[in-house]
């Protein structure tokens, strides 16, 4: 059984105010950091910067092989084009979500025009173009595991449809080069 | 619950009221709306992180932690309890972590920490009274902090076991404790 002086007590301590103001300001520091999470998304998984790190990589990847193959197929000397490489083959890029039927028919049909240019290509320019399309592939199966994990994640949605584009880019630089050198001789 | 701080009246439901709104443009990224927020609660988290650590610098960490838990986890703040009842959880749970994280860093430095605590007199004394805020802050680490769930915010014996992670009975014999030491004290 309480005392008199302790129910004093014990009322003197729930009429304490419930309220004291901090002797500074701490939004600011708040604000920078929610700003910052806020470029993640709110509620992440926990380890939300690794993914964070990891869709960094994959898009540079994607946009390092788009250029990379660009470059090669722009500055490969015509004769070196001419090279033929017998038994030259890539195998397609596989996608989880498919952009349509027509949409395939079309890529199956550059990817068939590619891969009949490609063996036309030096070794070295070949071997630089099938390893792009090779880091381009691993780029697009981490953004599959990233969106197997993430099923909404618009951003990942986006690289998605970036990496198709690149796929596609890879192919027409290919073709386009070859186009340009068989011009070239003809004329 | 016999949460004190949070008793629900006309203006209260008012504020929970605009609370809910401001939660809502929170979640959608308005970061204005979570200043808000955060502009209303502050002194309620503050004051419930400086009781239960003793310590003004680290209670101003735990409270810029308490809200960036409390963003990080909007998505989750179902509405049914105030979001101030929702934000003194989070507090509390801060507040230990950091107490436990503290343990296993350092526990003899805490112990000898504790200790000198104990031995410090309070003053200076005003005639026959002394502030009860302090007395309070001179308790020893966990007979404070039940002390203060339960006799300044009003938490159950039970509620307070539960949230300290100790026994019921573990929980009554540091409150005695502490209102013990505090009778001494005042």
């Amino acid at each position: 059984m309480q005392s008199t002086t302790d129910t004093e007590l014990m009322e003197a301590a729930g009429q304490l105010p419930r309220e004291i103001p901090p002797g500074n300001d701490l939004w600011p520091g708040i604000r920078d950091v929610i700003i910052g999470t806020r470029m993640t998304g709110r509620d992440e998984h926990p380890n939300a910067k690794a993914v964070a790190w990891r869709m960094a990589a994959a898009v540079a990847l994607v946009a390092f092989s788009s250029l990379t193959t660009l470059w090669v197929t722009r500055v490969t000397t015509p004769e070196a084009l001419r090279a033929e490489i017998p038994g030259a083959r890539i195998d397609p890029i596989n996608y989880n979500h498919p952009l349509g039927t027509q949409y395939d028919q079309q890529r199956r049909l550059l990817e068939l025009t590619y891969r009949e240019n490609l063996a036309k290509l030096s070794p070295e320019t070949r071997i630089a173009v099938e390893k792009n399309l090779m880091e381009l592939r691993d780029s697009v199966d981490e953004i599959n595991k990233l969106l197997a994990e993430h099923p909404d994640n618009t951003l990942l949605k986006h690289m998605q449809l970036a990496a198709y584009q690149s796929e596609l880019e890879i192919y027409e630089n290919v073709n386009r080069m070859t186009r340009i050198d068989l011009l070239r001789n003809e004329i | 619950m016999g949460l004190r701080a949070l008793d629900m009246t006309s203006t209260s439901a008012v504020a929970e009221k605009d609370d809910f709104e401001l939660v809502d443009a929170a979640r959608k990224g308005d970061v204005s709306a979570f200043e808000a927020l955060y502009r209303s609660h502050t002194g309620h988290v503050y004051a419930l992180c400086l009781r239960m650590t003793s310590d003004p610098s680290l209670a101003e960490d735990l409270t810029q932690e308490v809200f960036i838990r409390a963003w990080e986890k909007l998505d989750g703040f179902e509405k049914r309890s105030a979001f101030g009842t929702w934000l003194h959880r989070i507090a509390v749970n801060a507040v230990l972590g950091r107490g436990r994280k503290a343990t296993r860093e350092a526990g003899h430095l805490r112990v000898v920490r504790q200790e000198a605590e104990q031995a410090i007199p309070l003053s200076p004394r005003h005639g026959d009274s002394i502030d009860l805020e302090q007395a309070i802050r001179s308790l020893p680490d966990r007979a404070r902090q039940v002390f203060v769930l339960n006799a300044v915010y009003g938490h159950s014996h039970a509620e307070t076991a539960t949230m300290l992670g100790v026994a019921i009975g573990t929980c009554k014999a540091q409150l005695h404790r502490a209102r013990r030491l505090l009778a001494e004290r005042l």
